[in-house]
């Protein structure tokens, strides 16, 4: 800076300030700290007239947001001839805030002692609420996780154990009294264990799905063909048993957790098998659609799947409460399960990103139709 | 070594109705060894370290086996579990996890943890004295267990 003022005639200096004038927060002081010059842009963020700032430091602006250290390590720095930068919290004639980023220049004498410094600045205040947004929805997300965690402890042990202990009492009354007891009374034990059985299920289904937010794991390429295959031997029995079948092939390889993406697969595939129609054996098949353009430049490539089935269907107007958990469409007594499978797929593909929905008409088999990114950028 | 029906069984459980059947349990499966029970993990760390100090080479006071519940108060299942893995005197005694907890965190932590099997306690109570019939027979006719006290000399 010095060589370059050095080297510039007075008229082309004076053209250069005016350019940083029109462009940045400007002030210049002398060795002591003294405002002997501030711009427009200056008065204008600090609402300050510029006759109330000459003559003075900035603590006219001080916000004491930051600590003394930070100042003194700024004079430190600009004395000893060197340039500071760092983001400055100040006050406003009003009483509001605004930040800034800061370089100060410092200007040596002949004999290298500070003679003045120019500070440029450029505020930076939207950024900085910005971040401190931030970092309160990051702060209540981590609240929030940890007390899922605490929720899921609690549905694994607290929960269980008295519920564990109506069943394991009943079922100990039932075995010595089974001969004692009226036909009726031994009929009413059987509701309580059946009640106590249900609710075991259903809290162990709450469980499920909240795991898929505490056992969450990073996300790494997955093989869908492989998970495919996987999920396809974990049914083999209920494939065999119900003379279903299940086709897909080239399915695409994406970034995900693996986990949950075997999940998914699982849950898509035994509601298909699940809902078949009584003389018809189900057929589930999974097709893959991938589209690599990134046109509009925002959308990253992704990837549809479609988990299309022969069976019951359903009417759309249900579409929204079949992800919705413990939501059912049947009576228990028809088909089994506490409504769980596809709340958990819906938030299965949220966390990755993507999009879940259905189409259907009763009777008439249904698709359900997945969306996923098939790369994320760090983090997710 | 010991004589296996003189090996006691510690079972550590918080809940009383539990111990009761696990009481329970063992009679009926015709398991000779002696049961002791205590409550909470700090009084489970307290116990084995009395029954080793008042141990000696001819007579061994620590339990063979220990049924551990996760969920206790004070110092909990997993937590006892680190710190017995971490003491020399008491490291090589089996523990068998016995707990209402099916999660796979909990299966996964208390194997890291060094525990030697994970059982969920079962519901009905034919099944409780199955499981200790076969507890019974694996620890004690065919695993050969560590004489901790000659062990450590």
């Amino acid at each position: 800076m010095k060589k370059l003022t050095k080297g510039l005639p007075s008229k082309d200096l004076s053209l250069l300030m005016s350019a940083i004038d029109e462009a940045a927060i400007v002030a210049v002081t002398d060795k002591s700290g003294t405002i002997t010059y501030v711009n427009k842009k200056f008065c204008a963020i600090s609402k300050y007239d510029e006759e109330e700032l000459i003559g003075k430091t900035h603590r006219v602006i001080n916000s004491h947001h930051h600590p003394k250290e930070f100042f003194i390590e700024m004079w430190k720095t600009i004395s000893s001839g060197q340039t500071w930068e760092g983001e400055i919290r100040n006050r406003a004639k009003d009483g509001t805030y605004y930040w800034v980023n800061t370089t100060i220049v410092p200007f040596m004498d002949a004999d290298g002692h500070p003679e003045h410094y120019i500070a440029v600045r450029y505020e930076i205040t939207e950024r900085k609420l910005a971040e401190e947004q931030l970092r309160i929805y990051a702060k209540k997300l981590e609240i929030s996780n940890q007390e899922l965690q605490d929720f899921a402890s609690v549905a694994a042990h607290d929960l269980q154990e008295p519920l564990r202990k109506i069943q394991s009492f009943a079922d100990r009354v039932k075995l010595k009294a089974k001969d004692s007891i009226p036909e009726d009374a031994l009929d009413y034990l059987i509701r309580v264990q059946a009640s106590a059985k249900r609710m075991q299920t259903l809290i162990n289904d709450l469980l499920t799905y909240s795991r898929v937010t505490t056992q969450a794991k990073p996300f790494s390429p997955v093989s869908l063909e492989q998970i495919a295959k996987q999920a396809c031997s974990d049914l083999e029995v209920r494939i065999e048993q119900g003379n279903g079948k299940v086709i897909f092939k080239n399915l695409p390889t994406i970034e995900a957790d693996s986990t949950q993406m075997h999940q998914l697969f699982l849950n898509l595939l035994s509601n298909g098998l699940k809902f078949h129609k009584a003389e018809t054996p189900p057929v589930v098949e999974i097709l893959a659609e991938v589209d690599e353009s990134t046109n509009s430049g925002k959308s990253a490539p992704s990837c549809k799947l479609f988990f299309k089935d022969n069976g019951i269907g359903f009417e759309e107007k249900y579409l929204d409460r079949i992800f919705t958990i413990f939501q059912r469409l049947h009576g228990r007594h028809e088909y089994e399960g506490t409504g769980i499978g596809l709340a958990v797929c819906r938030k299965i593909v949220d966390r990755h990103g993507g999009t879940i929905t259905a189409t259907s008409q009763k009777g008439e088999g249904a698709t359900f139709i997945i969306s996923l990114p098939i790369k994320h950028h760090q983090g997710a | 070594m010991r004589c296996k029906t003189s090996i006691p069984i510690l079972v550590a459980d918080d809940d009383m109705d539990d111990c009761e059947m696990i009481k329970e349990a063992l009679q009926a499966s015709r398991l000779l060894n002696e049961v002791q029970f205590v409550h909470d993990g700090e009084e489970l760390l307290s116990f084995l370290h009395r029954q080793q100090k008042l141990s000696t080479q001819a007579n061994n006071l620590l339990p063979g086996l220990i049924l551990l519940d996760l969920n206790m108060p004070k110092m909990d299942g997993r937590e006892v579990l680190k710190e017995i893995r971490k003491s020399p005197e008491l490291q090589s005694i089996p523990i068998i996890v016995l707990t209402t907890s099916k999660a796979e965190e909990d299966i996964m932590r208390s194997y890291n943890l060094g525990a030697n099997s994970f059982i969920t306690k079962p519901i009905e109570f034919e099944t409780l004295v199955q499981v200790m019939r076969d507890l019974g027979r694996y620890w004690f006719e065919i695993v050969e267990l560590p004489d901790c006290k000659l062990s450590e000399g």
